[in-house]
């Protein structure tokens, strides 16, 4: 008997365990933010956007025109936690960031580099938020940007999001910085990296350009023509649409990939030299030619191949010296790469590394390969 | 399922330790080894790795002397029975204030990343009434279900390691061979200590089957090998995708890594949540082991015919204590701090005194097995 008792209350005891959780919140009582705005105001303070769909219009349950599949939820306080706090007494459900699709970033948050980190450290703290999403910087303020119409019913966040997932040949796809990236690179001591630019034009959103961060500020904006310029540091090439202009026409060439290898050295005089060899696969895409002249003659791709290198030289030169001289800051992650090539070197600069690159010499040698060329000659 | 048969096989003695060590070491380890030697970390787990082979040796030889005997009763036949006990108890007291602070860890990171709303103590305590359950049915229960979790366990890590490698960015893996050798090894003597699960040796001996202890040492010495070459590969995946100082800022950089890896079939954002599962079957088993061991020592201390009427007991005592530390923080530092000195007093210096003596005094059971 005394078993028997024992027996029904353990059971009694696991079903009150098991039959609800404590932290149960209906889907209904959920509000999900799909995409988050973060801008800073003039006098510091954080102004937060959240995107939240309409559930019942985003899925067609009820009526209802497309701009009312979502709407937006802004709040202002010190600290990000606290414009939660704030948006919680206008909000009817509890914010839930788990399947938050992109992070936006006002410009106005890359004059002040500690309010910044102070972001990344909100992200990084909470685990509530992927740290696999895409981080942008938006030109001007955040909330305009999530605040636009997009041309589905997505919203915002999941537009950028399908920008880089359905794009896989674009390079824009190769700036994609995580959060977990972003958290990393805002930990480190020099904060010198490129953040992808959201742009809203004519009521279009696009990715396009990008921030270029030098100890955590603004330090310039980069258009696409030198983002393709900088690919070639990084292997970033591949899709890389790269047309050459030829006397009789323009050679679309795409390419399939590439590498670049460093090389490190110290002259006599401290000066570091650093040498970059790139080597790069292509396939044709458009060639006009003259008459009789054809993709099978070596000659002809010989010529290509030598103009292709001459040019990505002159391309990848150019972008060296706005790093050295307009960017003034190495976003290449150059002395990272020196770590394993020249460890000797990489402990002898490591504390001085701006000055050292600033005042480097760059050798640059490039090798085209033309490996396909369609299925015509 | 034969209740209460006590007696297990080398396989499933080393399953179970290999689940305890996981427990103890998988989510943290990255982060010691990057804060002893930065991008040298691995030459520290290593060390450790090396020096944990060192005490299991030591335990095993030792356990082996007095294979029919729990580490009770050969301590009585070696030292003089009130030094036996008092060792005893502090083992037991060891054992008690483990189980509180993994189970206080438990609920912290259920509690943040999990079930924030839920409070800790229901955390707590629904966990340790499931632990204290499954301890009263006998180490052979815990012995089948350890070789099921097994495969619940590694499945996910498998997963997780191979997601993980494209996140990897080399450059974070270097610069090697820049650490002092002083630091590496101070590191490695340090790392050894979060190994202090291996004391459950000295107690769990006994219950292996007459016919499986042939070669028991060098099992669990390949076992605690494989341990070390996950945590290896767990410090280079958290390293290369988190760099030094994100590996070092980091309170559990394992489950940061589970937040990051990109599963394509999976179209789930939260995954992390998933893959906590093979932590919490481990951190379950290992809580159990301590619990479950706690009760064999009050058990023989008290010359009583079962462990279970000691397990009930110790409830209200490990909820009570797993509440003393007042936050993340301060638990972190008593588990370093009592890790430190179970591994000064077990793992070495008291099993390789109690060896010299029983080999001095040639004391040993029937059942003695010379082989390793």
């Amino acid at each position: 008997m005394i078993n028997r008792i024992k027996r029904l209350l353990a059971l009694s005891m696991a079903l009150l365990l098991l039959t609800g959780c404590w932290d149960k919140i209906e889907i209904n009582e959920l509000a999900f933010v799909i995409a988050l705005g973060i801008d800073m105001e003039e006098d510091g303070r954080y102004t937060v956007t959240c995107v939240i769909p309409n559930l019942p219009v985003y899925t067609g349950k009820e009526g209802g025109a497309q701009d009312e599949a979502k709407y937006t939820k802004t709040a202002s306080a010190s600290t990000i936690t606290g414009a939660y706090k704030e948006l919680t007494t206008r909000l009817n459900k509890e914010l839930n960031f788990e399947h938050m699709e992109a992070l936006v970033l006002g410009d106005s948050l890359f004059q002040d580099p500690d309010k910044l980190k102070q972001l990344a450290n909100h992200v990084d703290r909470n685990a509530q938020y992927s740290k696999k999403i895409p981080v942008l910087a938006a030109k001007g303020k955040a909330a305009d940007v999530l605040e636009a119409p997009t041309t589905d019913a997505n919203a915002v966040g999941q537009y950028i999001s399908g920008i880089y997932e359905n794009n896989a040949s674009s390079i824009i796809r190769h700036f994609e910085v995580s959060l977990q990236e972003f958290i990393s690179k805002m930990s480190g001591e020099e904060i010198n990296f490129l953040l992808p630019m959201v742009l809203l034009e004519e009521e279009e959103i696009s990715i396009e350009n990008a921030m270029v961060l030098k100890d955590g500020r603004n330090s310039g904006i980069m258009e696409l023509k030198d983002m393709e310029r900088y690919s070639w540091l990084r292997n970033f090439t591949t899709g890389l649409e790269y047309p050459l202009s030829l006397s009789h026409g323009v050679v679309s060439m795409e390419i399939e990939e590439s590498k670049c290898k460093y090389g490190y050295a110290m002259d006599a005089e401290g000066r570091l030299t650093i040498s970059l060899s790139i080597e790069a696969y292509a396939k044709i895409g458009e060639y006009a030619f003259d008459r009789g002249d054809d993709l099978a003659e070596e000659s002809i791709r010989n010529e290509i191949e030598r103009l292709a290198s001459e040019q990505i030289k002159s391309d990848v030169t150019t972008m060296l010296a706005a790093m050295q001289t307009v960017y003034q800051a190495d976003i290449c992650g150059l002395n990272e790469d020196m770590k394993f090539q020249n460890k000797k070197l990489y402990l002898e600069t490591q504390d001085i590394w701006q000055d050292v690159f600033a005042n480097a010499n760059f050798a640059v040698d490039a090798e085209v390969t033309v490996r396909r060329i369609g299925i015509t000659k | 399922m034969i209740e209460n048969n006590d007696k297990i096989s080398r396989h499933q003695l080393c399953t179970l330790l290999i689940i305890n060590l996981f427990g103890t070491t998988s989510l943290t380890l990255p982060r010691y080894g990057a804060e002893a030697a930065g991008t040298d970390g691995w030459i520290a787990i290593l060390g450790a790795v090396a020096l944990a082979c060192l005490f299991v040796f030591v335990i095993t030889r030792l356990t082996k002397r007095f294979p029919d005997s729990t580490f009770v009763e050969f301590t009585e036949k070696i030292v003089t029975k009130p030094v036996a006990i008092a060792i005893s108890l502090v083992l037991c007291g060891l054992l008690i204030v483990f189980s509180a602070l993994e189970l206080r860890m438990f609920g912290e990171i259920v509690k943040q990343t999990l079930l924030n709303r839920t409070p800790l103590g229901v955390i707590t305590a629904t966990m340790l009434l499931t632990v204290v359950y499954s301890a009263r049915k006998g180490y052979e229960c815990r012995a089948r279900m350890a070789e099921i979790f097994i495969f619940l366990i590694f499945i996910p890590i498998i997963i997780l390691i191979l997601f993980a490698i494209p996140q990897v960015d080399l450059h974070n893996l270097g610069p090697i061979f820049t650490t002092s050798p002083k630091e590496v090894v101070t590191g490695s003597v340090q790392i050894s200590m979060k190994f202090s699960v291996l004391i459950l040796l000295l107690v769990g001996g006994s219950f292996l089957a007459k016919d499986q202890r042939k070669h028991v040492g060098r099992s669990v010495i390949l076992a605690v090998i494989l341990v070390g070459i996950v945590d290896i590969l767990l410090f280079f995946l958290t390293m290369g995708s988190f760099g030094e100082t994100g590996t070092v800022e980091s309170l559990w950089p394992v489950m940061n890594l589970m937040q990051i890896i990109d599963i394509p079939i999976l179209e789930i954002e939260r995954q992390d949540a998933l893959m906590m599962v093979f932590w919490i079957l481990t951190e379950f088993t290992l809580i159990n082991e301590y619990v479950f061991f706690a009760g064999i020592i009050l058990q023989k201390i008290f010359r009583k015919r079962s462990h279970r009427k000691f397990l009930l007991p110790l409830v209200p005592v490990i909820f009570i204590l797993s509440f003393i530390p007042p936050g993340v923080m301060e638990t972190f530092a008593w588990m370093d701090a009592v890790y430190f000195w179970t591994g000064i007093l077990f793992l070495l210096p008291i099993p390789l005194l109690l060896l010299l003596i029983s080999k001095g005094r040639g004391l040993k059971e029937d059942g003695y097995d010379q082989s390793y």
